[in-house]
């Protein structure tokens, strides 16, 4: 009853304020007193600065200084407005009192819940007018990743983080499909290779989809953006807060292992027979899986005993020692984290220390890597006015030996399942020097190219030690309440030193030492420098007391600098064992590299609300970019957005509790500098490069086969979308969904020219994409009593690009024309008749077609996630479900197995007839197709596929092949290669105890604790051809070699006090 | 308070106007190369020049099976190939032209090599595909022209053959001036050396428009080879090993069998010799595969005959066979004791006195120009017998076991099979033309081969080409092919 005359009341108050400021402004001034105050939080009783305060009277408006105190000219019936982003706006009628004390209450979700948004400006959600998703940080320390990035998987529609299974693999972020997404923290892009970024230290990560959001940060955002804020002090009674949070979870159980057929070993044609390993028996060396049959049979093999009298090796049986060779390899891992942090607050300034330790254990033998973060952050209020800010985290990340699984034999994977065989237990191989040849020879079943995986774990070590850095100092000068001024400058550089050693005898190929198994070193040093520096000035007002106007100048200068050295020993170690590069036989081959640019802006927003319905913000940005030509090295962009409260307009059924609608558009210019190669930036003049030299006498140059352009403008990327968020029920349930259409480019690309005009490609403002794509997320609590609480929230989307233009002139890139999906993925199949069935050449082996075809698309169809939550008194569980559907990729594990002779289907019926008849005269082999096959003549085709002539002659197939050669050719063809990729997994199950306050109250110690059982990546579902391999990882048209991976279990505990 | 800020504000801007870089600073990669002297990228291409032993062109020359499918084999399974190799060395000849002339005098003698260059990389490359981009080739930095034209063979080798013989001019003044080349590992600057090269290259790629002399008044084939057979002083040859072009391998840069440990393992059953090599050898009871190759361990010897023990793998056999008959003693390998005693190897020729001989021998032959067949046969032989240290006793044997037939079918037969042996592991693909021309020898066909029972005779055009240069590939493809495009469309210059 109280609440409509009081609205009412306002409204006419406002209606009489506007008269009384255009009219009676003298007399009003005359009539003033000055009404001081303090502002707080309703709820933690912190005071509140930078608080809007408003005499709707008469449109003065003041805002709170750093105590939340403020003072404002007011007579008596005059009605005040307190206002803050996220708090609910508080309104009072000023009396005869002298002080008037505000305290705000914080706004219910989803009407003025607050986001963080570009440039780490907040804003209420109804006021932004593109896509953003906030994720609290306090939601991911529990049950960990190993990296704060991996943990953003499934809980933001549109970005799709790829985990890496591998020990320290970075995960992959792709936003809207688009990498290089730019990491922002605290205002200041960071250069993060993801394992600086301390997740205990971060309060929210805020993800902005789309360009324009990110239409400030530069050409660095024009994939979008995810503004990480850290964690500010926070103010107790006791004058400070400790925060603690310890984790530690077991590794173990696996999600997705290779299998290997355990029936048939090492050698080809059934034939093995070992006499020293080099080549010097029967495919006795860098062999494949193609063997004899474990039968028991006598032949002679690594670990035979040697006959004294003839001094040539026993056989023995041939027998399947090793079927559990990788699982018996692998161990289990261990994650390990610990934080505690110590924050306080007072009138004067604010500080918080945090110490995080990051401690993981591989799961391939003694590898493990360390983390250990250092945050400080913290603020001097010098007066009401000015105020310093200033942040430092300092990272290092250290490992004394990670393992790398790409192919290879360093890679246990490639060892134990690609090129195993299990005729020798893996635990015999466990001393792996050979007797009285320590650091020179070792002992294993091979010596050419499959290394013993224990001296690879144990002796090829891969350290790697990087110190990073990255924090700002900033000033902000309040000049009045409508106008500040702020200076900031913010450095992110790391220094990281890596180093190799290949043991003598090792065979390690992917490894440049100048040689096969002659041992080496090598050393890498490089360092990273970004600083940026940056002035601003801001403007608040608002204008009839309806139209609120924000605006901003910035001026920014952005040096990046990189720097490398590495060198190697050549053709060998002098002293075995020994690791240094003065220890090489050849003298060391250095190498060494750099980069400087720098880019220098302007640019600045406008912000203009309409009675909290209507919302435009406008941006613009220029750049001045040294890695550009010179006469286009400056461009300009601008974005728009637009937000319309429905609710807020019109009247609405009661059960919407608020209904927006959003669009935007931005169009955001870029350099070409590629943020992951940053050594590749001096791409303007041609050039020469080193070709080689003979005898270390004579030096060859060649020149450079790409054109480059003086005529280059920047990339661009125009992005429009429209949004419709909506909340029901007081905001119990929301949606919030997003359309969008990029147009991508034209591109700076070095397009392919035919090599025969002496230039193998152009640089080129050309390729532009299409795509699009939507995300779609509703988040709800079906039950909310005082006891039980569940709460519910999706996230889906999708997205694909389609090729729109070339350069004008080309109507296809690679395969793909204009017009046709981006990810088409294509292969060469085999020829087939009119059913459909493959036809076979005059060898019996498929034939396949002179030209490639195209068998759908790699990029999934729908990205899906499922939190739920749910809250019984004190305990919660919640549990998340994400899934990634539909699209083809290739397989490489299983086809790779198929052509070594592990694939575990490939031990059937057919490998057993030809084993049996293996020395049968005339025999041909088991398999033959019951199709045509080609008698003579040829399938003449252009390489689109026309045919042009086809002299083929096909009779009934009738011949014969040896399995061995139909698994190799039609098993590893790129049709068989070719797999649904989708699959789902239990990301994360948690079970959290929160002591209750009656128990925290009594040990007047506590603020808050809890104890959580925590699981991660517990279940992974998918086809039955992808099971050997996790899918998270790969987001291309192509899989790779990965770890095993895993299961994590463990417990947490947190606590503040 | 104000004075404190201010000071502030000024240290910022300077801190600012200080880290501020002139842009024309930033542009220059402080390590690349921008304007090299010439004899650099001489040296470059010289290194793309050669083709290496003991690659997979050698078992399409059917010297070598490789029994490991793995490692691919000799399935004559291949459509398409690459234009990369060929015009990424034309476009540094473009380049050594462009430095050489900034060069002034000194230049000179680069801007004659590049004429030799432009003709072996331009003959090499027609060679494979048919037409080729020539006279709008290279021109897309220059003239901005990004689509050339396809030359036909017959215009290519017309210009090839100009461009030989004013290499070979210039040469001759800049001999006899003493100009000097640097940068050049094969001769050491021996101009006259490189000027028999230039001839060599020339009667090499007369003798392959073979088909083609008597159709083509103006590629003028018979009447140049008469030059060059008749005035040896206006167009000195590669007549004796001496003067090879080949290459020598060292201990920085090593040869391709030399394994980097130094353990050389005298046994490899996956790489064994040819049967249609080691057949011509067995038969002719030619002493130089006692050199090469070592003979099959399981065949029992023949006290009579030492060349009953060498026996090669078919090229058209399965590689499982191959693979089990290496295995089990039945094949003969390499000679480990000859080819791979040092890091150095042995020297890989390209074009060598043995191949010029045999040239001039078969121009004889088929009656383009008078003179002694049956030297030049001889002169062939002993060339590469010495090169494998042959006794002159061995090869006087030889010869007196193989005399020329005469210039008649047999005799040209002969000289081919000669060729062909001559060509063992060296030259590249010249053994595979030359049996695309001549057919000699015929070449093994099996059920190992995947282009349905058939040799191919050429390369299809790179698949880039379709999407980079589409329009003069079709005239081209329509032209040469009525549009087809495989390996086994027949080319203007072996119809």
């Amino acid at each position: 009853m109280l609440v409509q005359p009081r609205i009412l009341g306002y409204k006419l108050g406002a209606m009489l304020a506007l008269l009384l400021l255009t009219t009676l402004h003298l007399v009003v001034h005359a009539q003033t007193k000055n009404v001081k105050g303090r502002v707080t939080d309703a709820q933690t009783e912190e005071t509140l600065p930078g608080v809007t305060v408003m005499n709707k009277s008469t449109g003065k408006v003041v805002s709170s200084d750093q105590q939340g105190n403020f003072e404002i000219p007011a007579s008596a019936g005059d009605s005040l407005q307190a206002m803050f982003i996220g708090y609910e706006t508080y309104r009072l009628a000023v009396g005869t009192q002298q002080t008037v004390n505000i305290t705000l209450r914080p706004a219910q979700k989803g009407l003025q819940e607050v986001v963080v948004t570009a440039l780490g400006i907040k804003k209420e959600r109804q006021a932004v007018g593109y896509s953003v998703q906030e994720v609290k940080g306090e939601t991911m320390v529990k049950a960990r990743e190993p990296n704060a990035v991996a943990n953003l998987a499934g809980r933001v529609s549109g970005l799709t983080i790829t985990p890496s299974t591998n020990l320290f693999g970075n995960p992959g972020i792709t936003l809207r499909g688009r990498s290089n997404v730019l990491i922002v923290v605290d205002g200041m892009p960071v250069n993060t290779d993801s394992w600086n970024l301390s997740p205990d230290d971060i309060e929210s990560y805020s993800v902005l989809k789309g360009a324009n959001a990110a239409a400030l940060y530069g050409n660095r955002g024009q994939n979008g953006a995810i503004v990480i804020t850290t964690k500010r002090a926070a103010a107790r009674d006791k004058g400070f807060q400790v925060e603690f949070n310890s984790s530690t979870q077991l590794q173990t159980g696996y999600n997705a292992i290779p299998k290997y057929q355990t029936e048939y070993g090492p050698g080809s044609n059934y034939e093995y027979a070992f006499v020293d390993g080099r080549g010097g028996g029967t495919n006795d060396n860098d062999y494949n899986i193609w063997g004899p049959r474990f039968e028991g049979q006598l032949i002679t093999q690594y670990n035979s005993p040697v006959d004294p009298e003839t001094g040539e090796l026993i056989p023995i049986p041939w027998i399947a020692r090793g079927v559990d060779n990788l699982k018996t390899f692998l161990e289990n891992g261990l994650l390990s984290t610990n934080n505690i942090a110590i924050s306080t607050k007072n009138d004067k300034g604010d500080f918080r220390m945090s110490v995080s330790q990051m401690y993981q254990k591989g799961t391939t033998p003694n590898t493990k890597i360390g983390g250990t973060n250092v945050n400080l952050s913290g603020g001097i209020n010098a007066g009401s006015k000015l105020r310093f800010d200033g942040s430092i985290n300092y990272n290092k990340q250290y490992s004394p030996n990670y393992p790398l699984l790409q192919y290879g034999p360093q890679s246990p994977i490639y060892i134990l399942t690609l090129w195993g065989g299990v005729d020798y237990d893996i635990n015999d191989l466990r001393n792996y020097w050979q007797p009285g040849k320590e650091n020179v020879q070792q002992y294993n079943r091979e010596y050419t190219i499959y290394d013993n995986p224990w001296m690879t774990a144990y002796e090829s070590l891969h350290t790697y030690d990087k110190d990073d850095i990255y924090g700002h100092v900033m000033m902000n000068y309040k000049i009045t309440d409508k106008l500040s001024f702020n200076a900031r400058t913010s450095v992110s550089t790391w220094h990281r030193i890596q180093t190799l050693k290949i043991p003598i005898s090792a065979n390690l190929y992917n490894y440049d030492i100048g040689g096969s198994r002659v041992g080496g070193y090598q050393e890498t040093y490089d360092t990273f420098w970004e600083n940026n520096t940056e002035a601003s000035l801001k403007f608040t007002d608002r204008f009839f007391t309806d139209l609120g106007f924000n605006a901003s100048l910035f001026a920014n200068l952005r040096t990046v600098g990189v720097k490398s050295l590495f060198s190697r020993t050549d053709r060998g170690l002098t002293v075995p064992g020994v690791y240094d590069l003065s220890n090489s036989v050849m003298p060391t081959v250095s190498t060494n590299d750099q980069a400087k640019r720098q880019v220098g802006s302007v640019y600045g927003f406008v912000d203009l609300d309409y009675k909290s319905m209507l919302y435009l913000s406008l941006t613009g940005r220029v750049d001045k970019s040294s890695t550009m030509p010179i006469k286009n090295n400056t461009y300009f962009y601008p974005s728009a957005s637009l937000s319309a409260v429905l609710s807020e307009m019109v009247e609405l059924p009661k059960v919407i509790s608020m209904l927006k609608v959003r669009g935007a558009y931005a169009d955001v210019a870029s350099d070409f500098v590629d943020e992951t190669n940053q050594y590749n930036i001096y791409k303007l003049l041609p050039f020469y490069s080193n070709y080689g030299r003979w005898e270390n006498t004579y030096t060859g140059v060649t020149y450079t086969g790409t054109l480059p352009n003086p005529d280059l403008v920047a990339e661009r990327v125009k992005t429009f979308e429209l949004g419709l968020e909506a909340r029901f029920w007081d905001g119990r349930l929301g949606f919030d969904a997003a359309v969008f259409r990029n147009l991508e480019g034209p591109r700076i690309i070095d397009l392919t020219t035919t090599v025969t005009s002496g230039v193998n490609a152009r640089q080129i403002n050309g390729l532009t994409l299409l795509r699009k794509g939507f995300e779609f997320t509703v988040d709800g609590t079906p039950i909310a009593k005082p006891d039980f609480s569940w709460n519910v929230a999706v996230n889906a989307s999708s997205n694909h690009a389609w090729l729109h233009d070339v350069d004008g002139v080309q109507t296809r890139y690679g395969n793909i024309h204009i017009g046709e999906r981006w990810d088409s993925y294509y292969i060469r199949d085999f020829q087939r008749d009119e059913n459909g069935e493959i036809i076979v050449g005059t060898n019996g082996l498929p034939a396949y077609n002179p030209y490639m075809s195209r068998m759908g698309y790699s990029d999934n169809d729908l990205n899906i996630s499922l939190n739920n939550a749910f809250r019984y008194k004190t305990w919660t569980l919640s549990f998340m479900i994400d899934a990634r559907l539909g699209g083809l990729v290739n397989n490489v594990q299983e086809a790779k197995q198929w052509s070594s002779g592990t694939a575990p289907g490939s031990a059937n019926e057919y490998r057993l007839k030809d084993w049996q008849n293996r020395d049968m005269e005339g025999y041909a082999g088991s398999v033959m197709t019951d199709g045509l096959k080609i008698v003579s003549g040829q399938l003449n085709t252009d390489q689109d596929g026309n045919i042009i002539s086809d002299t083929r002659e096909f009779a009934p197939n009738d011949i014969p092949v040896l399995w061995q050669s139909w698994a190799t050719n039609y098993y590893q063809s790129d049709y068989m290669k070719t797999q649904d990729r989708s699959f789902a997994k239990l990301r994360e199950v948690m079970i959290t105890y929160s002591f209750p306050n009656e128990w925290i109250n009594r040990t007047k110690f506590f603020h808050t604790a809890s104890v959580s059982l925590v699981g991660r990546n517990l279940l992974y579902i998918t086809g039955k051809s992808t099971r050997n391999v996790d899918l998270d990882q790969f987001i291309g048209a192509s899989t790779d070699y990965q770890t095993p991976s895993v299961k994590s279990f463990g417990l947490n505990l947190n606590a503040t006090f | 308070m104000n004075s404190k800020i201010i000071v502030l504000i000024s240290a910022l801007a300077c801190l600012v106007w200080t880290s501020c870089k002139k842009i024309e600073d930033l542009q220059q990669d402080p390590a690349a190369v921008y304007e090299p002297a010439p004899q650099l990228i001489f040296t470059g291409l010289l290194m793309r020049a050669y083709d290496a032993p003991w690659s997979e062109d050698q078992r399409n020359n059917q010297y070598m099976t490789q029994n490991e499918a793995y490692y691919s084999g000799q399935s004559y399974g291949w459509t398409a190939g690459s234009f990369d190799g060929p015009y990424g060395a034309l476009r540094d000849v473009n380049r050594m032209e462009i430095e050489a002339q900034k060069a002034g005098d000194l230049g000179q003698v680069y801007l004659t090599m590049a004429k030799f260059f432009k003709a072996y990389f331009y003959a090499r490359t027609t060679e494979m595909f048919g037409d080729i981009p020539m006279s709008e080739a290279i021109k897309g930095e220059s003239e901005d022209n990004f689509q050339p034209v396809y030359d036909t063979q017959q215009t290519v080798y017309g210009q090839v053959l100009s461009w030989l013989e004013e290499a070979n001019t210039e040469l001759a003044n800049q001999a006899a001036n003493g100009v000097q080349l640097e940068g050049d590992f094969f001769y050491d600057g021996d101009l006259n050396k490189w000027r028999k090269l230039v001839n060599s290259f020339k009667l090499r790629v007369l003798i392959s428009l073979s088909k083609r002399a008597d159709d083509t008044p103006d590629l003028r084939v018979k009447e140049r080879f008469a030059e060059l057979l008749s005035d040896q002083s206006q167009y000195p040859l590669i007549l004796t090993n001496a003067d090879n072009f080949q290459l020598q391998y060292n201990t920085i840069n090593m040869y391709p069998l030399w394994p980097s440990d130094g353990i050389v393992v005298k046994r490899d059953i996956r790489n064994t010799l040819g049967k249609t090599y080691v057949d011509i050898m067995r038969e002719n009871q030619d002493p130089r595969i006692l050199i090469q190759a070592w003979p099959a361990s399981a065949i029992p010897d023949d006290p009579n005959n030492s060349y009953a023990r060498y026996r090669g793998g078919s090229t058209g056999d399965l590689q499982s066979t191959l693979l089990k008959d290496a295995g089990d003693g039945l094949l003969s390998m390499i000679n480990f004791d000859y080819w791979v005693t040092g890091p150095s190897g042995i020297p890989a020729i390209q074009l060598g006195a043995s191949e010029v001989n045999f040239c001039l021998a078969e121009g004889i032959n088929r009656g383009w120009a008078d003179g002694d067949a049956a030297g030049y046969y001889q002169q062939g032989i002993i060339q590469s017998m010495e090169f494998y240290g042959i006794s002159k006793a061995d090869y006087d044997d030889f010869l007196a076991r193989h005399p020329y037939s005469g210039d008649n079918a047999e005799g040209l037969n002969q000289l081919l099979v000669q060729k062909y042996v001559a060509f063992f592991e060296n030259s590249g693909k010249q053994a595979f033309f030359e049996q695309r021309r001549t057919g000699v020898p015929v070449f093994a066909v099996g059920p190992a081969n995947a282009n349905n029972n058939e040799i191919p005779v050429r390369w299809a055009y790179p698949t880039t080409e379709y999407s980079t240069n589409e329009a003069n590939l079709k005239e081209a493809l329509q032209r040469q092919f009525s549009g087809s495009d495989t390996q086994n469309d027949v080319m203007w210059l072996i119809k």
